[in-house]
């Protein structure tokens, strides 16, 4: 299945040749090396693993996680994150779901995404110009969407009965691929340009890693934070459009735990929490790995219980991998001077 | 004395656990050593040198060498350190001193070579080891909790208690306020330390090491923030270390302090060690010889004066930022250079983050090229055209994550300006980098090298290189060559006065006082926020700008 998908990002990861690009490297292909072995394992001991069915299914679950996740390796680069994104992504599948009973699709995702993205901006302006830490505000956020998404559904289900349509987001195939997939490497596409090759990243590690040295530097700190928060709720409401799509019926109670997962993908994809860059390669990686456990759970019957657990696990797993490899650099960096 | 040097070597006896083992002696070094009463010398040490009557180095190095992938930063180095000595560690960036400090301090592992502390080998793995055998290291960046008082910095982490395990405040407070009497420093106990000036809190790091009983002390820059009085201060301690036969390693790259406090010098070049020398009988040249390899260009030769224009690029006028500076009024010219003098505490620095929008300004007006401007934040000043150079490098200026052309061109970037500038442009970067870095004659591997692994002078040329790109023409410098080694040091007041004639105005703001003589047409000094003087060139020296910075009224009938 992901053969071109990895023959892609591998080439794309090789054709960097200088020294912080090659710790990327090795951070991208630690998450890498053990995809494979999850995914050779599962397929050894989950019959039904490697069938095109599961793959595929493994890969849109994977995509939407990933969309949100390399919203959120932005915000974390800033030296920020957010939590409000899982109660995002349900209000923004809601809005879509039910515009879809009054107008076309492209409006009705159109609405949706224009609803993360002021949803993100709130987030952003709150943080800046209160001065108030991203955790408390999006933590905030995260109770105030969810109990909007409540309010607008009564608790009720919203089902897509009009413009079936919608549906080939999710099930539609381009070029072999599903459209999912086709959405996250379009999203990465872009968002890797942003980071690497736009003063919008350029600014967004700045502050996450000096922050004093940003503002000292006359970079507009406060616009670049509601930008970033901006763009984490627009990969929100993409993944809440997308997720909309897979089930074709939606309620509030969605996406609980989505926050956790997209710290999670960009975390274990090497983004450091303390900020200062960001590992967009990384996170796709670690979605797919993600995906491929619950996936191989899935199949061999054990509770989906235990997938918070997994998670958990791999969050503690990423985040002492992270601490190690600072202190590695740490040492290393005591070169001469 | 005994009784601590008797613990101290039990410890090591008993923590290194391996038999005896003599240190290679190096008896050029003894013969050099000023001899220290025998009273002060540990028994054990004694009974040997009654032997040898030679005096045993506290601390020796023997063909230290270490190698890091592709350099090898030292290089079959030896060093020794005797108790009651202070010996300075000098060479330009580069040289090694990093490397041997960390080396000492523990966070580094030598390749090669052996370290011996009174007499007794040991394998130094991690900078808690060090202190535990009685190392201690002060750096630039203080170990101190801003949030806890003085007392309770001094004793974090090993804090005296009554039976039950609580906190004994009386004997935290009653042993504190002893330690900071022995140093001489007036501070509440009870002041938090995120209030301390630079130079107090240096000073409370000094009596931290202290009241631990440290046997040596290294000092890393210690002067690099502080002012002429707490200099004065911190010499006063550090004679006072020597008496009581602490062995103090005093890095800094100001040779005058070298001369007025140490006895005894290790030069590095290239991670070798070129000499130890006793100070006596040596000149400033000397030791600058030692360190380049060659003589220097004499600083002096630096200012040349040229024509200033009566162009008022930037006029102040009755600036007040309230707390920090009141009523402050000047105008500086295109093509000049004004240096800005004063103490920790006298506003310097927060007149220029006034200037540059990042201190509320509650009255005066400043002016640029004839045009009122507000100013409110840092990016207005920039498109105004004033860039300011943040005073800790460390703190406010570089960007660790990023590379060095990234934070070359850092300020230069716009955000959301125009669609074209969406991306930005590699190969434009790359010739803007590439026009800075020979102009500035800055030192990295490539562009893409993490700037954290510059040397100081060379992160400074960057930050110098970051004003110049940001496309001001009214440059607010601080502290341009702090923790820059003296061949730098040079060149970039070089580079100062080559701007200004190139018709940029610019202030330097400055503790270094030969740098403010060495670099300025005229000279603000502020005093308690105010200003205490402008001096013109003829007026400028070292004797004068003291005097105002420090409060008095100037000799002689100029002012």
């Amino acid at each position: 299945m992901s053969n071109s998908l990895e023959l892609l990002n591998l080439r794309s990861i090789f054709s960097v040749s200088n020294a912080t690009r090659l710790i990327q490297v090795a951070e991208s292909l630690g998450v890498f090396a053990l995809l494979m072995i999850v995914v050779i394992g599962a397929s050894i001991i989950a019959p039904g693993f490697f069938t095109y069915t599961n793959l595929t299914n493994t890969l849109i679950t994977a995509s939407i996680t990933a969309v949100t996740g390399l919203g959120m390796t932005f915000a974390i680069a800033m030296g920020g994150f957010d939590l409000s994104v899982g109660s995002i992504q349900v209000l923004t599948a809601i809005v879509a779901a039910g515009l879809l009973s009054i107008v076309d699709a492209p409006l009705a995702i159109l609405g949706a995404i224009f609803t993360g993205l002021a949803l993100g901006l709130l987030n952003g302006a709150l943080i800046s110009k209160l001065r108030l830490p991203a955790f408390v505000v999006t933590f905030g956020m995260m109770s105030i969407v969810r109990g909007i998404a409540l309010l607008v559904t009564q608790g009720q289900s919203v089902m897509i009965t009009k413009h079936i349509e919608f549906g080939l987001l999710n099930n539609g195939k381009i070029l072999g691929l599903p459209v999912p997939f086709i959405i996250m490497m379009l999203v990465f596409i872009v968002l890797s340009l942003l980071l690497k090759h736009a003063p919008f990243g350029r600014h967004a590690c700045a502050i996450g890693g000096n922050r004093a040295a940003a503002i000292v530097s006359g970079i507009n700190v406060d616009r670049v934070t509601i930008a970033v928060f901006g763009l984490v709720g627009v990969t929100a409401a993409i993944s809440g459009v997308m997720l909309s799509s897979q089930l074709m019926i939606v309620d509030a109670t969605l996406g609980t735990g989505f926050e956790l997962q997209a710290i999670t993908v960009s975390v274990l994809g090497g983004t450091s929490l303390s900020g200062g860059h960001g590992n967009l390669v990384g996170t796709v990686f670690a979605a797919l790995l993600l995906a491929t456990i619950a996936s191989a759970l899935n199949i061999l019957n054990v509770t989906a219980f235990y997938q918070y657990l997994a998670l958990g696990v791999l969050l503690i797993f990423a985040l002492a991998i992270d601490t190690a490899r600072r202190t590695f650099i740490a040492k290393s960096l005591l070169s001469r001077a | 004395m005994e009784e601590i040097w008797a613990l101290f070597l039990s410890r090591s006896e008993s923590s290194a656990g391996r038999p005896h083992v003599r240190p290679l002696c190096h008896y050029d070094h003894y013969l050099s050593c000023r001899p220290i009463p025998p009273g002060s010398w540990p028994r054990r040490l004694r009974l040997r040198t009654e032997q040898t009557s030679y005096q045993e180095p506290i601390l020796s190095l023997t063909g230290i060498s270490k190698q890091f992938p592709g350099v090898k930063a030292l290089d079959d180095v030896d060093f020794s350190l005797f108790p009651g000595e202070v010996h300075a560690l000098m060479g330009e960036n580069g040289a090694g001193k990093s490397t041997l400090i960390n080396i000492i301090s523990g966070l580094l592992h030598p390749t090669s070579g052996k370290i011996c502390l009174a007499g007794e080998e040991v394998i130094l793995t991690s900078a808690i080891q060090a202190q535990k055998v009685g190392i201690s290291t002060i750096t630039q960046e203080f170990n101190l909790v801003p949030e806890l008082t003085v007392a309770e910095n001094i004793f974090l982490g090993r804090e005296p208690t009554v039976q039950i395990g609580l906190l004994d405040w009386r004997e935290i407070k009653r042993r504190a306020s002893q330690v900071l009497n022995e140093l001489g420093l007036n501070v509440p106990l009870g002041q938090r330390v995120a209030y301390l000036s630079v130079g107090d809190r240096q000073l409370v790091e000094i009596a931290k090491a202290l009241s631990m009983e440290f046997r040596i002390i290294m000092m890393d820059e210690p002067t690099a923030a502080l002012n002429a009085a707490e200099v004065a201060r911190l010499f006063e301690i550090i004679e006072r270390l020597k008496q009581r036969g602490i062995a103090v390693l005093y890095v800094s790259h100001r040779l005058r302090e070298i001369f007025e406090i140490a006895d005894r010098v290790t030069v590095l070049r290239d991670g070798k060690r070129v000499d130890t020398r006793r100070l006596d009988g040596l000149t400033e040249d000397d030791v600058v010889t030692m360190m380049l390899g060659r003589a220097l260009k004499k600083e002096a030769a630096v200012y040349q004066a040229i024509p200033v224009t009566e162009k008022a690029a930037l006029s102040v006028k009755n600036l007040t930022a309230p707390g920090f500076v009141t009523d402050i009024s000047f105008d500086l010219h295109v093509g000049e250079v004004m240096g800005c003098a004063g103490l920790v505490g006298s506003g310097r620095y927060e007149l220029t983050r006034a200037l540059f929008g990042l201190l509320r300004i509650s009255g005066g007006e400043v002016k640029i090229n004839g045009r009122l401007v507000p100013l409110t934040s840092s990016n207005d000043a920039i498109r105004y055209g004033i860039y300011m150079l943040p005073e800790e490098r460390k703190i406010e200026g570089i960007f660790p994550d990023l590379t060095v052309r990234e934070n070359l061109l850092i300020s230069a970037q716009r955000l959301f300006r125009r669609f074209s500038e969406l991306l930005i442009n590699a190969d434009d970067e790359e010739k803007r980098y590439e026009g800075m870095r020979n102009s500035l004659d800055i030192r990295a591997s490539s562009s893409g090298q993490k700037i954290t692994k510059l040397s100081g002078g060379n992160q400074q040329k960057v930050m110098l290189g970051r004003a110049l790109v940001s496309n001001s023409r009214i440059l607010l410098l601080n502290e341009p060559t702090r923790g820059v080694d003296v061949g730098t040091r040079v060149e970039i007041h070089a580079a100062i006065r080559r701007l200004a004639q190139g018709g940029y105005a610019i202030l330097v703001s400055s503790s270094d006082i030969p740098e403010l003589v060495s670099v300025s047409d005229r000279c603000l000094v502020l005093s308690a926020g105010r200003t205490k003087g402008l001096l013109d060139r003829a007026q400028i020296s070292e004797d004068n700008i003291t005097a105002l910075a420090i409060g008095q009224e100037i000799t002689g009938d100029n002012q």
